[in-house]
C-alpha cells in the first residue's frame, strides 16, 4: 500500500482516539465531560507520540533492535529525581518541583552518556552504561521508597507504573513544545538517520558527520523521554513497540518512520489511557495506572512481531 | 583527471605508522588492484582516499566525487534493493535507478530483502548503491572475498564496463590472479608504502612475490597472464 495513504489513514485514526478517548465510559453525550477529560486525552496523546520517536531514535542510533527509550537510564535518573519530590514533599518548595528536578538528573545523566558515547565508547557501550546507570538509579529508587513516609506510598507506587492524571493542559504544553523542537531537530536529520542505519563507514564516506548525528539524536530521544517521564512516569513498551510494529508496512526511511510513530504511539497511548480509565475491576472503576495497560498489550504484541519475523527468516 | 595521494603518513592514536610517506594515484578510466600482505596498509590507504581517516601528514588531491565500499556493509535493518540504491542515488544528481538495475541486472530483484540475496546478488546490489551516486572515482574493500570464481569473474567484468565508461576504480584485493587478469594497473603495499606500481607483467613479478611472501609462492605464465600458485617444496 502507498506510503503516504498509510500515514493519511494513522494520522485519521490517531486525532479520532484523541478526540473521542473522552467519551468513552460516557452513559450520555456531554460537553462538559468531554471538556474535563479532553487535558488527559491530550497528555496521553502527546506523551505517545513522544516516547514512540523516542524509542525509534534510539533503536536507530544504537542499532539494537531492543533499544528503548529506557535503555539509556535517563528515564530512570528522571524518574529518580521526581520521586524525591514525591516521596518528601518538603522537598518541593513549588508544584513543578518533582518535573524540574527529574529533568535535571535526566539531563545530567543524557550529558555524561553523550559525553562517553561520542569519545571513547561505541554502540555497545553506550548501551552497556546506560543498563548499568539503570541500575544505579534502580537502586537509588528503592532507597527513597523505603525511606518515604508510609502514607506517600499509594501515591508513589501509582507514579512509578507510569500514570496520566491531569485536570489542565499545563503537561501537554510542556510536552508538546519539548516535543515539537525535538521533532524539527531530528527531521532535519532524517536522511542522515538513513544512511547511518544503512551502514556507519557507508554513511561516513556519504558525508554524514556520526558524532554529530549521535550527539543530536541522543539528546533528542532522551529530552522527549525526559519530557514524559518527569509528567508521567515511566510508560512501559510504547518505545520499544511502536517502530517494530510499523517497519513492515513504513519500511526503514525516517521520512516515514519519524511520523508513523508519533501517529501510532500517541493514538495507543490515548487509547490504552482510555482502557485504563473504563475498566471495571470487580464492578466498578479501577483506573489502573496506564503503565500496566500498555505493557499487557504492548508485551504480547511484540512476542508477536517478533515470533511472525523469525518465521519469515526460517523459511 | 585523477586521485592523488600525496606522501601520505598515517598511524592510529598511540600506534606505529601504517603508512609513511606513501604516494599513490588512480586515473579516470582504470581499473586499479592494490595488492599486498595481510595488515599492509591496503584498506587504511582507500579509507584515506575516502576521507574516513585523516592522515597525520600528507594530502589528497580531488575536488571530484569518490565513493566507498567497505569490505563489510553491516545494515541494522532489513532494507529492499530498491532502498539500498535509492539511499546511493540521493547523493547522485539525476541517477536513473530503473537503467542503472537494468544494467547490472539486477532488476528482477527490486523488492527483494537485502538479507534474501546469495553472495553475488548481494555484491552487485551493494556495487549498485555506490554507483548510483554518480561518482569520478570508485573504491572498493575486497568485493570479491566472498564470491565464488564465477561470481568474481562476473563482477570484474561488470566493472571493467564501467571503466570504459571513464569511471576510476581502485580494487583492494588478495587473489593476484584475478588482478593479473584484470588490472589496467596494480600498485603493491608493503612497507608502509607502494613498493611498485605499474603494469601486472612489470608489477607480479618473482622477484617481488619472494620479497612479500618468502619462498612460500612462484609466477607462472598462462595465455599471457601471469599465474600466481604455491611453491613447489
Amino acid at each position: 500500500m502507498n506510503k503516504s495513504i498509510l500515514l493519511l489513514a494513522l494520522a485519521v485514526l490517531s486525532a479520532a482516539a484523541w478526540w473521542l478517548a473522552p467519551y468513552f465510559g460516557v452513559a450520555e453525550y456531554s460537553a462538559q465531560i468531554h471538556s474535563l477529560r479532553l487535558p488527559r486525552a491530550t497528555l496521553a496523546w502527546f506523551s505517545g507520540g513522544a516516547l514512540a520517536v523516542s524509542g525509534l531514535l534510539m533503536q536507530t542510533l544504537l542499532r539494537n533492535d531492543l533499544a528503548t527509550p529506557f535503555t539509556l537510564g535517563v528515564a530512570s535518573s528522571a524518574s529518580f529525581g521526581a520521586f524525591i519530590c514525591f516521596a518528601f514533599p518538603a522537598l518541593a518548595t513549588t508544584i513543578w518541583a518533582p518535573q524540574l528536578l527529574g529533568f535535571i538528573c535526566a539531563i545530567s545523566t543524557l550529558l555524561f552518556i553523550i559525553k562517553l558515547g561520542t569519545t571513547r565508547l561505541g554502540y555497545s557501550g553506550i548501551l552497556l552504561v546506560g543498563i548499568t546507570i539503570n541500575f544505579v538509579f534502580g537502586a537509588a529508587l528503592m532507597i527513597v521508597r523505603h525511606l518515604a513516609p508510609p502514607y506517600r506510598m499509594t501515591k508513589l507506587e501509582h507514579w512509578l507504573m507510569g500514570s496520566i492524571e491531569t485536570s489542565d493542559f499545563d503537561s501537554s504544553i510542556t510536552i508538546g513544545v519539548i516535543s515539537l523542537l525535538c521533532l524539527s531537530l531530528i527531521w532535519s536529520k532524517r536522511h542522515d538517520l538513513d544512511q547511518f542505519s544503512f551502514d556507519v563507514a557507508v554513511a561516513r564516506a556519504r558525508g554524514v558527520n556520526v558524532a554529530k548525528l549521535l550527539t543530536v539524536g541522543l539528546a533528542t530521544s532522551g529530552l522527549l523521554c525526559t519530557a514524559v517521564v518527569t509528567q508521567c512516569g515511566p510508560i512501559a513498551f510504547i518505545g520499544l513497540v511502536v517502530p517494530h510494529a510499523l517497519r513492515p508496512f513504513i519500511g526503514n526511511s525516517h521520512r516515514h518512520m519519524i511520523p508513523a510513530c508519533w501517529l501510532l504511539g500517541s493514538g495507543f497511548l490515548a487509547l490504552a489511557d482510555t482502557l485504563s480509565r473504563s475498566l471495571l475491576i470487580l464492578g466498578r472503576s479501577s483506573d489502573i495506572p496506564v503503565g500496566i495497560i500498555t505493557a499487557l498489550i504492548g508485551g504480547p504484541a511484540f512476542l508477536f512481531i517478533v515470533l511472525r519475523k523469525s518465521t519469515k527468516y526460517s523459511h | 583527471m585523477s586521485l592523488r595521494a600525496n606522501h601520505l603518513c598515517f598511524a592510529y592514536p598511540g600506534e606505529k605508522l601504517i603508512l609513511d610517506n606513501l604516494c599513490f594515484e588512480l586515473v579516470g578510466g582504470e581499473l586499479h588492484f592494490v595488492v599486498g600482505a595481510n595488515g599492509s596498509g591496503k584498506s587504511t590507504l582507500l579509507q584515506c582516499l575516502s576521507r574516513l581517516l585523516s592522515p597525520a601528514s600528507g594530502s589528497i588531491d580531488s575536488a571530484t566525487r569518490v565513493a566507498y565500499l567497505p569490505q563489510t556493509v553491516s545494515p541494522s535493518q532489513d532494507f529492499s534493493v530498491w532502498q539500498v540504491i535509492e539511499l546511493g542515488a540521493r547523493l547522485g544528481a539525476d541517477c536513473d535507478i530503473d537503467k542503472l538495475m537494468l544494467q547490472l541486472n539486477i532488476d528482477h530483484l527490486a523488492s527483494r530483502r537485502l538479507s534474501q540475496l546469495s553472495g553475488g546478488e548481494r555484491q552487485r546490489v551493494l556495487i549498485a548503491s555506490v554507483l548510483a551516486e554518480q561518482p569520478e572515482f570508485l573504491l572498493l574493500d575486497e568485493p570479491s572475498s566472498s564470491l565464488d570464481i564465477h561470481h568474481q569473474v562476473e563482477l570484474f567484468e561488470l566493472l571493467k564496463t564501467f571503466c570504459a565508461d571513464g569511471l576510476g576504480i581502485a580494487v583492494v584485493c588478495h587473489d593476484w590472479n584475478i588482478a593479473s587478469r584484470y588490472a589496467d594497473r596494480i600498485s603493491i603495499v608493503h612497507d608502509k608504502k607502494i613498493m611498485q606500481s605499474g603494469k601486472s607483467q612489470d608489477v607480479i613479478t618473482a622477484s617481488n612475490l619472494q620479497h612479500i611472501f618468502g619462498n612460500t609462492v612462484s609466477v607462472s605464465q598462462l595465455n599471457n597472464f601471469q599465474v600466481v600458485v604455491p611453491a613447489h617444496e
